[in-house]
């Protein structure tokens, strides 16, 4: 199986949570995007310091959030993904 | 100059994402495409300049510039193979083995305080050309190359310091 490259995940991240309506379980993205828990959980803590998303941790939950800097960073990705791609950024 | 705004304009997109996600690799991207774009720019004011010797510089500058970029852009990629590099490495060691034989003609037109500084970047370029083809063919230990970066690169800045002493004065 083909290793996915970090923008690439971090791009499926982010689209899931748009999906969800913008706001999701930090389990149901795990699972969507075929993450381990843990690694999932150490990205969407990089992508927290970056503020690209929100964690709310409840007492058993973790609930993740897009923020408006992550969805500008999705379009943005979004609009270049074929020039990316192109030049052999896979997005 | 078409060309150099498309450049400009993918170097700022990229710079939209560094700003953002950070890391080396999209600063390299951005960086390879701003490198174009000067390239570009650089190209079309030799076209249009009516003298022949700016004319010239600029013309000098572009593919320089082209091959900044290029190499950027290169080694913005995860995996770079060795074998590409090798052009790129032989290259700027090219550029400045010219460097020092034009600096070395200047200097021979020149006198007193110009002279010597001309000198100086002569030798100055000269160690930068062999530094780079010591550190690709891995012929000495890492330390000799090295050490020629640090003394050509001071000897540069003393070139810059002997025309400050000679001339700051009268210049301003």
């Amino acid at each position: 199986m083909k290793r996915r490259s970090k923008i690439s995940i971090i791009v499926d991240v982010l689209t899931f949570i748009v999906d969800e309506g913008g706001d999701t379980l930090a389990t149901r993205v795990a699972q969507a995007t075929g993450l381990a828990y843990d690694r999932l959980i150490r990205l969407l803590e990089e992508l927290n310091e970056k503020g690209l998303v929100k964690i709310d941790t409840g007492e058993r939950v973790r609930r993740v959030a897009i923020t408006k800097k992550g969805l500008t960073l999705l379009s943005k990705l979004r609009e270049l993904k074929e020039f990316l791609e192109d030049l052999g950024l896979e997005v | 100059m078409l060309s150099a705004l498309f450049y400009s304009i993918s170097a700022f997109s990229i710079f939209s994402i560094y700003r953002i996600l950070g890391g080396e690799l999209w600063f390299r991207l951005f960086l390879g495409f701003f490198l174009l774009s000067l390239s570009q720019v650089s190209m079309f004011f030799s076209l249009i300049v009516k003298d022949a010797s700016l004319s010239f510089s600029l013309y000098t500058a572009s593919p320089a510039l082209a091959l900044s970029g290029f190499y950027m852009i290169l080694t913005s990629r995860r995996y770079t193979p060795v074998l590409i590099l090798t052009p790129l490495v032989l290259t700027p060691s090219l550029l400045d083995l010219l460097a020092s034989l034009l600096a070395f003609i200047l200097s021979r037109y020149f006198r007193s305080y110009a002279k010597i500084a001309f000198s100086i970047l002569c030798i100055s370029h000269f160690a930068r050309s062999l530094t780079l083809i010591l550190l690709s063919s891995q012929a000495l230990p890492a330390i000799i190359p090295a050490t020629i970066t640090v003394v050509s690169e001071f000897l540069r800045a003393s070139g810059a310091l002997v025309l400050a002493i000679g001339y700051l004065r009268r210049l301003l």
